[in-house]
């Protein structure tokens, strides 16, 4: 990125390799960690196995009603109905199930997997602290009694919050799940590097109790951080600088200033993902499966194939990936915007299975889907504003394809309706949905139940979407 | 206070989970062909004690199970182990677990800790066992361990109820009297009635002048859990700051006292006070310049520095800086320019006002505006309408000495917020074509523009109902009668429909209304207020403005928001509750009233003192955008293009902001770069304290930071580059600075005032002298030294958190 960069790369990397062996723990380099005992360690995970799972965060909110839906033309109708002028032809579905139900003709690739068995559609699922019937619903708002319904439902960020915290009754909750089964998985790592990333900027998920993904760009190289090291060999001056940087950074950190010395961990974790993933995306492998670089989502994927990749070169038996695209709340335009949106989901998740194929990884990688909230059957004239319950897509080698949980009512003012606008009360919990994913990377069940203690309210706890 | 507050409920998820470690066992995987058929004469025992716990009247304790091995085994010694109840109960009195436990070759000892919950009940004692089957590579000598709860509770000493006050702060007013309300919270709620003296002290505040002082007795009945206390405040127009009296409790009966047991009732001055006088010649005195021209400004100048030490006091200059003629606006450079497409242009006329503009407040502020009332190119819809963007931009540059009401139906109604949040041809209910209107804007000018999504005390601290909760602002049902109050916009002079949205309309202009899409229905507002039917869309957008911006959570709202982005990111209550006294009153009975509430903001004592009085927790983290700023002003940035000096091109690093993570109008999403409540996981997280800022502090982002900003120095300055030599970029100005190299003491004190506002420690600067010291290049000496003393600085995490 930065064409004024004149480090000897070849040196550097000698040093990174070192670097991986021992140095500080990278993965977790602040705070209590010294201090406190892990409080979920019973995880374990064996010598052979490999695993990497990848959250596909759909940003503002998918109208998934409108990605997978009737096709038995009695039930079409019905949602038909509901849907008004937002309604997919049925014409533009392609069934799958014997034609009980389709995905939209925009994910015709994601289709052809859900034929060959690597894809579950869980369905009508959504942010629930309790098992909820439209009445329960109803008379919780109307006596203001919120401890059964989640707080800030349709408000973006606390959506995504409650997705990412699995703490339903806590929108405000800042530890998310997908930090906290890194934590219980650290100790299957033999390596002290980074195991839990994002391509997508910092998120929730991956906030744990100690740790933060190491958030990386797409696209780019990752460049060393000047200053840090001597920029040539035997090259007195920038040595001395680079001892006197890498001293105020040691300094910073134990500055009785907590945000410097907030700032002082900061800088020293960019430092060392300079050193220790530089030369992992400098070597990347050569893979031939066509991806469109155009694409938000395929190219930050293609990232993580990447990473997932150099799992062994990184020591790493255990990783977890964000990766997000926005753009999904339309509340206007939706019809062309939803349809280029899906496009882009089908083709990027599409790209990212053959690619991991080629790579001889599918097996050991788990691919899902999540989003703020389903949107509104209704229409505002021109889109669909925030709902609640909506269909989410789980891929990978190991996902016992097919569908999972029911079809809503599509009836405005229906059983299924938590008012009469169409915001639809989901029948699968979020934490329903995450306890299988976390079990399935090898998360114990009593971390589990400590990550998601609201599960204890469903009689369900796992949905058993893998084989 | 409000950072304990807003965590009682923000973190209460995160602090349960972390309070309940629950076992200690090894990671180690299980031996993939492991049997169970070791019995041969090596095989270890396995071992287990019983042991016991006092189990405390609330919060989770741990029972320690320590298994041991008679010897250290070859191989991975597993053993299943569960619980089982016995006279305990399971989930009430201790959190059930299982699973197995394994040891290492080599270990020998191993804990397993079960969780003890709390309460205050009397029991008898309580047992429970734990029981080990399945022991592999090792046999069982005790396959069982008991595990007491002590209860502490009984029936002759019940527990003692602990009294709990908090501080508070009230805004005195003009005249009358207002009620500082402290409540007293008895924990758990008594069995008995709990009475408790209590009394004022006077401090700063005097009673009979500031304060009614009360002297009594309080009651709180059995099984209530809290009690009010009354202190009549009395108003006036005196120029005086904050003041505070101190309530003080004494002699319970039936409960404890706190460990302090006083509560500060504080008193806002909201009538302005005089400011602090300039002392010339004083090191301190620059350096508190420097300070305070970092928050007001886009970086300090030895220029400006030198200007507001010639003035009486910080006021003089905030006043002329109100007076101070706008910098040219956006729109006709983009216009000229750039055009709809390129957003380069827009951003190179905000750096060269954020540089050069001489009304730096104003501009300041605007930006600090720009992060509260988003929109943002990086949506599509925006891409290209540079026009439109740059125009919203200058309408916040001129909204920010203005009145937040004005702001806010201007931000309402400008085409670009039409299309970002969707309100343009936003229309009424139609059953024929089953749609209704859009939330979207409703939605957000509530939650992100003015509200937020819960009840506010007036010092920013969220009220908190019977069941502890916070108590929300709106409900969905509001969201929908909001949404009702916004229909019917469309662009000025446009047609009705979707391709009036995607062709070439005004995106510069107010929209305008059209009556027959605009719904006509009587809607319910917040409050309780109603908006009849039959009004046009510009009256009831007129007054569903008016009902937001009289909701008293928007002083405070807005206040610490504004704080957050100029002084610091943990305002105490007290300094949040005083800049929102200026915003409900400027003094002259005007709400919103925006030069009112960035006064208070610059002037307060907190943001003035700050840095002294809570050296641990007090500044922010530099905003990215704001680093560059502030390299370029203090180095009085040259911008060359090579080609059109008329242009300000901050090329040398093509479209480089995107490498920050930050952009004037780029934020991802209409949540901003960062939220107000980000707290990163480490120091601050384990202090309660919120760094918004550390959100995009991501590590790709600050490697960038870091590697453009060795580019700028290194690389982009007149003294090792010729400015005529074509290159294009912004070069920094370094010759003063390496004719000061000759004496390192005296380049070490100018970059300190002008980079740290002084705030150096004597360490950093020594450490810094004697690797300067060591570079010797000959007639290059001096240019490295000040190459390398600014880079190290400008790098090191002491100068990114400002102060």
């Amino acid at each position: 990125m930065n064409k004024y960069v004149n480090i000897n790369r070849r040196r550097f990397l000698q040093r990174a390799l070192m670097a991986t062996a021992g140095g500080a723990t990278l993965a977790a380099t602040q705070g209590k960690l010294q201090l406190m005992k892990s409080a979920l360690a019973a995880s374990t995970c064996s010598a052979s196995d490999e695993k990497s799972l990848v959250c596909v965060f759909l940003l503002g909110g998918n109208d998934s009603f409108n990605m997978f839906m009737p096709y038995e033309q009695t039930a079409y109708d019905q949602y038909a109905d509901a849907r008004g002028d937002l309604a997919v032809p049925r014409s533009e579905i392609l069934s799958v199930n014997n034609g009980d139900a389709g995905f939209r003709q925009e994910l015709a690739g994601v289709r052809d997997l859900y034929n060959e068995g690597a894809v579950s559609v869980v369905q009508n699922m959504g942010v629930l602290i309790q098992p909820l019937t439209r009445a329960e619903y109803l008379d919780a708002v109307a006596s203001r009694d919120l401890s059964k319904v989640p707080e800030g439902l349709f408000a973006h960020n606390h959506a995504q919050k409650l997705w990412q915290t699995s703490a339903g009754t806590v929108a405000g909750s800042s530890t998310g799940w997908g930090g906290q089964v890194a934590e219980a998985l650290a100790g299957c790592n033999t390596s002290d590097n980074p195991y839990s990333f994002s391509v997508a900027g910092n998120n929730t998920w991956q906030t744990g109790r100690t740790t933060l993904p190491m958030v990386l760009h797409p696209s780019r190289s990752i460049d060393l951080m000047e200053g840090y090291e001597a920029e040539l060999d035997n090259d007195d001056w920038s040595d001395s600088r680079a001892a006197l940087m890498n001293q105020l950074l040691q300094q910073a950190k134990t500055d009785t200033q907590f945000l410097a010395q907030q700032a002082g961990y900061t800088v020293e974790r960019a430092k060392l993902s300079s050193e220790r993933l530089g030369n992992i995306l400098d070597n990347t492998p050569i893979i031939n499966t066509p991806y469109d670089p155009d694409n938000k989502l395929a190219v930050q994927l293609r990232r993580v194939a990447e990473l997932v990749h150099a799992r062994n070169t990184l020591g790493l038996k255990r990783q977890i990936f964000f990766v997000a695209v926005g753009g999904w709340d339309t509340h206007t335009g939706q019809k062309s915007r939803h349809s280029g949106l899906l496009q882009m989901l089908n083709d990027g998740l599409y790209s990212f299975y053959r690619t991991l194929q080629e790579l001889n990884l599918e097996n050991t990688v788990t691919t899902f889907t999540a989003s703020d909230f389903g949107r509104t059957l209704t229409s505002n004239g021109n889109g669909t504003d925030h709902g609640w319950g909506g269909h989410n897509l789980v891929i990978g080698g190991s996902v016992k394809g097919g569908t999972y949980g029911t079809m809503p009512e599509f009836e405005i003012g229906g059983v299924d309706d938590g008012g009469n606008k169409g915001r639809i009360i989901p029948t699968i919990s979020v934490n329903q949905y995450s306890a299988t994913l976390a079990r399935w990377i090898g998360v114990s069940e009593t971390d589990i139940e400590n990550i998601f203690p609201d599960l204890a309210n469903f009689a369900s706890k796992d949905l058993s979407f893998f084989a | 206070m409000i950072r304990r507050s807003i965590l009682q409920f923000l973190l209460v998820a995160t602090l349960a989970l972390a309070g309940c470690d629950s076992w200690e066992v090894s990671y180690d995987s299980p031996d993939a062909d492991n049997g169970n058929s070791n019995s041969g004469e090596n095989t270890p025992e396995i071992t287990v004690n019983d042991n016991s716990v006092v189990e405390g009247d609330s919060g989770r304790k741990a029972l320690e199970f320590t298994v041991r091995l008679s010897a250290s085994a070859s191989q991975t010694v597993s053993v299943d182990y569960t619980l089982n109840a016995v006279e305990a109960t399971e989930d009430t009195d201790y959190a059930h677990t299982s699973g197995q436990l394994q040891m290492r070759s080599g270990e020998t000892s191993k804990a397993i800790e079960v969780e003890i919950i709390g309460d205050t009940e009397v029991e008898s004692g309580e047992t429970f066992e734990l029981v080990l089957s399945n022991p592999v590579n090792a046999s069982l000598k005790d396959s069982k361990a008991t595990g007491t709860i002590i209860d502490d509770d009984s029936s002759s000493n019940p527990p003692t109820p602990t009294l709990k006050i908090d501080d508070r702060a009230v805004n005195e007013g003009d005249s009358g009297q207002t009620n500082l309300v402290f409540t007293v919270e008895v924990d758990p709620p008594a069995t008995e009635v709990v009475t408790v003296d209590y009394r004022t002290q006077n401090a700063t505040a005097a009673s009979g002048d500031d304060f009614d002082a009360v002297d009594g007795t309080l009651s709180i009945p059995a099984g209530e859990s809290s009690a009010t206390i009354e202190v009549a405040v009395s108003g006036d127009t005196v120029e005086e700051g904050s003041e505070y009296f101190t309530l003080i409790l004494s002699n319970p009966e039936n409960a404890t006292l706190p460990s302090d047991p006083t509560a500060k009732g504080t008193i806002v001055g909201d009538d302005q006070a005089a400011p602090p006088p300039l002392d010339p010649g004083d090191d301190a005195t620059t350096a508190e310049a420097a300070r305070f021209l970092t928050q007001a400004t886009f970086g300090p100048t030895q220029s400006d520095i030198n200007a507001l030490l010639a003035m009486d006091n910080l006021e003089e200059w905030v006043d002329k800086q109100f007076n101070e003629p706008m910098s040219p606006r956006h729109y006709p450079y983009v216009d000229t320019y750039g055009g709809d497409s390129k957003k380069d242009f827009r951003h190179d006329i905000w750096w060269k006002n954020a540089i050069q503009g001489k009304d730096q407040l104003r501009q300041r502020v605007a930006f600090a505006l720009s992060q509260i009332f988003v929109v943002s190119d990086v949506d599509y819809t925006l891409k290209n309408s540079q026009r439109g963007m740059a125009d919203y931009y200058d309408m916040l540059v001129e909204g920010a000495f203005g009145n937040y009401r004005d702001l806010l139906e201007k931000v309402t109604l400008h085409p670009v917020m039409g299309i970002y949040l969707s309100m343009v041809q936003n229309e009424k209910a139609d059953e024929v074509r089953n749609i209704r209107p859009d939330e979207n804007y409703a939605r957000e000018v509530l939650q992100l523009f003015s509200l937020g999504l819960y009840e506010l005390n007036q010092d920013g601290t969220p009220k908190i109902g019977v069941d502890g909760r916070p108590l929300p602002t709106y409900r969905q049902a509001d969201i929908e009668e909001f949404a009702k109050v916004f229909t019917g916009w469309n662009f000025k002079g446009a047609s009705w429909g979707q391709e009036a949205i995607e062709s070439d309309t005004n995106r510069v202009d107010p929209m305008e209304p059209w009556q027959e899409y605009h719904d006509m229905g009587e809607k319910y507002l917040l409050n309780s207020a109603t908006l009849p039917a039959g009004q046009s869309a510009e009256i009831d957008l007129k007054q569903g403005l008016d009902n937001i911006f009289n909701h008293p959570n928007v002083g405070p709202f807005i206040s610490r928001m504004l704080i957050q982005r100029l002084v610091t990111s943990n305002p105490t209550p007290g300094y949040v509750a005083r800049v929102a006294a200026h915003f409900n009153n400027n003094g002259q009975g005007v709400r919103g009233d925006l030069k009112a509430v960035v006064k208070a903001i610059l002037l307060d004592e907190e943001a003035r003192e700050g840095h002294l009085t809570m050296p641990t927790t007090f500044g922010k983290l530099r905003e990215p955008l704001l680093r560059f700023t502030h390299l370029w002003r203090a180095f009085d940035a040259i911008p060359r293009d090579g080609v059109n000096d008329e242009q300000f091109y901050v090329k040398g690093i093509s479209g480089f902001e995107d490498e920050l993570g930050q952009g004037p109008l780029r934020s991802p999403s209409v949540f901003n770069f960062y939220l107000p409540e980000y707290i990163p996981p480490g120091v601050l997280q384990d202090s309660d304290l919120f760094g918004p800022e550390f959100q995009i502090a991501t590590e790709g982002n600050l490697v960038n930071t870091n590697n453009i900003i060795h580019t700028l120095i290194y690389s982009l300055n007149n003294v090792n580059k010729s400015l005529n030599s074509g290159t294009a970029g912004t070069f920094l100005d370094l010759e003063a600075e390496e004719a000061m190299a000759t004496n390192l003491d005296t380049l070490l004190d100018h970059l300190n005032i002008l980079l740290m506002s002084g705030s150096m420690s004597s360490e950093f600067k020594q450490s810094l002298k004697a690797h300067l010291s060591t570079i010797s290049a000959g007639n290059e000496t001096a240019i490295k030294q000040v190459e390398d003393a600014i880079f190290m600085i400008v790098t090191s995490p002491q100068y990114l958190i400002q102060q």
